[in-house]
């Protein structure tokens, strides 16, 4: 029994290491993807010298809400900002990924527990993403 | 100044503060923060977000280099995230829709400061808590091991209820003012439910990134974000840490501690006095 318990324990701990790595491999695919798509922007924003924002011009009035089909459609158009916006949209998604794959693996090792706990804390990522669209 | 040059003292300064705040474990948004309000006249909503954003960045590359050597504890982190995402969620709807005064955010980044760099010039604990086994932190699987030295060093921890409160204020300030909230992290890792110290600074960093994305989402959903802010913050401050990583490793960071603490200290008070004389506002 003592064994079996062992053996049970060894190989939870793979698991977990295995876990490690992968979870690891996506935070870094992140990283390398949002510096990607900013430096481009960035570079592309510094040779144009088109659409530079004056700091000073921002006021403390609520600014426009962001407009995904705004963003698409400059996207499209190549805009420097957009592009730069798209490593900022990576970046966000990063840890989000990080936690849908974590919960997964909870599920597939029937970790109930560690199930529920990644369940409320993408319920709270989507509370505030509720929050940010709707209020 | 024209706006070319703005960007590009926005990208070295973020630089810098991405290398300090690695250096000393800090983060850079408590450099950024201040360089974008004062500094460059960004209104501190902006400056916020775009701190936010680079926390983000930083988290992902220091946890990526930290689970390779398997001292990150998962599990404890994404017990602790319920409680920091729920706090910063609350710090940036306090933000955005009770339009608190943008002078008192700089006074409490101010004393927050201050009060961080006091608890930095502390010893850190390093607590080795055996596992009770019936305890409210053994039912939550709030414990690990980790190999030092060969040896394989198992530990549990204690209070995991009084460290969740905690927790949750280091969120609602990482979602008030762009701040990693660190040493409100430490207290509650380290102080109260006596994680070993590795663990704790590990799994810390491991978790800002959801913690800030919780309350960063709200921030750009509302229009807070813009890509030329933003982007030179994060590229700064990503590549600054990653050179101040590889910094620490190699040097002796006590002094440098003491000597970044004399910094804080100064843009402390330089914050405060601003916000006193309503410089956020005007």
């Amino acid at each position: 029994m003592a064994i079996l318990v062992n053996k049970g324990y060894g190989s939870m701990k793979e698991e977990n290491q295995d876990l490690d790595l992968k979870v690891g491999r996506i935070l870094r695919a992140g990283v390398w993807i949002s510096l990607f798509f900013g430096i481009l922007g960035f570079l592309w924003l510094l040779l144009s010298k088109e659409g530079l924002l004056s700091f000073q011009s921002l006021s403390h009035e609520l600014p426009p809400r962001f407009s995904l089909t705004e963003f698409l459609k400059s996207l499209g158009q190549g805009s420097p900002d957009a592009i730069m916006m798209l490593g900022v949209v990576a970046l966000i998604l990063t840890p989000l990924i990080r936690v849908i794959f974590a919960l997964f693996a909870y599920a597939n090792r029937g970790n109930k527990l560690y199930l529920i706990i990644s369940l409320i804390v993408l319920v709270l990522i989507f509370v505030s993403v509720l929050l940010g669209l709707y209020l | 100044m024209n706006e070319w040059s703005q960007l590009l003292i926005l990208l070295s300064g973020s630089f810098i503060a991405g290398l300090i705040g690695a250096l000393t474990g800090l983060g850079g948004g408590f450099i950024v923060v201040p360089l974008l309000t004062l500094g460059l006249g960004v209104p501190m909503k902006y400056a916020v977000a775009a701190s936010l954003i680079s926390v983000i960045g930083t988290s992902n590359g220091a946890a990526a280099a930290y689970l390779k050597e398997k001292i990150t504890n998962m599990q404890v982190g994404m017990f602790l995230q319920i409680p920091t995402t729920f706090g910063a969620i609350l710090g940036a709807v306090v933000v955005i829709w009770f339009a608190i005064p943008v002078d008192v955010l700089g006074m409490i980044f101010g004393i927050i400061l201050i009060i961080t760099a006091i608890l930095t010039a502390q010893k850190k604990p390093d607590h080795r808590l055996p596992i009770v086994p019936g305890s409210l932190a053994d039912k939550l699987q709030l414990q690990g091991t980790f190999v030092q030295q060969k040896e394989t060093i198992s530990y549990g921890s204690a209070h995991p209820i009084l460290g969740s409160v905690i927790m949750s204020i280091a969120g609602f300030l990482s979602g008030l003012l762009g701040i990693g909230g660190g040493v409100f992290k430490v207290l509650a890792m380290d102080n109260v439910m006596r994680l070993p110290f590795k663990v704790s600074t590990t799994t810390s960093n491991f978790m800002i990134g959801v913690t800030a994305v919780s309350s960063a989402i709200i921030y750009f959903l509302n229009g807070f974000v813009l890509p030329q802010i933003a982007a030179p913050v994060y590229i700064g401050i990503v590549f600054g840490a990653l050179l101040g990583s590889k910094i620490l490793v190699k040097i002796k960071v006590d002094l440098l501690k003491r000597i970044f603490s004399v910094v804080v200290m100064i843009i402390a008070v330089f914050m405060i006095y601003n916000a006193w004389n309503g410089n956020f506002s005007k």
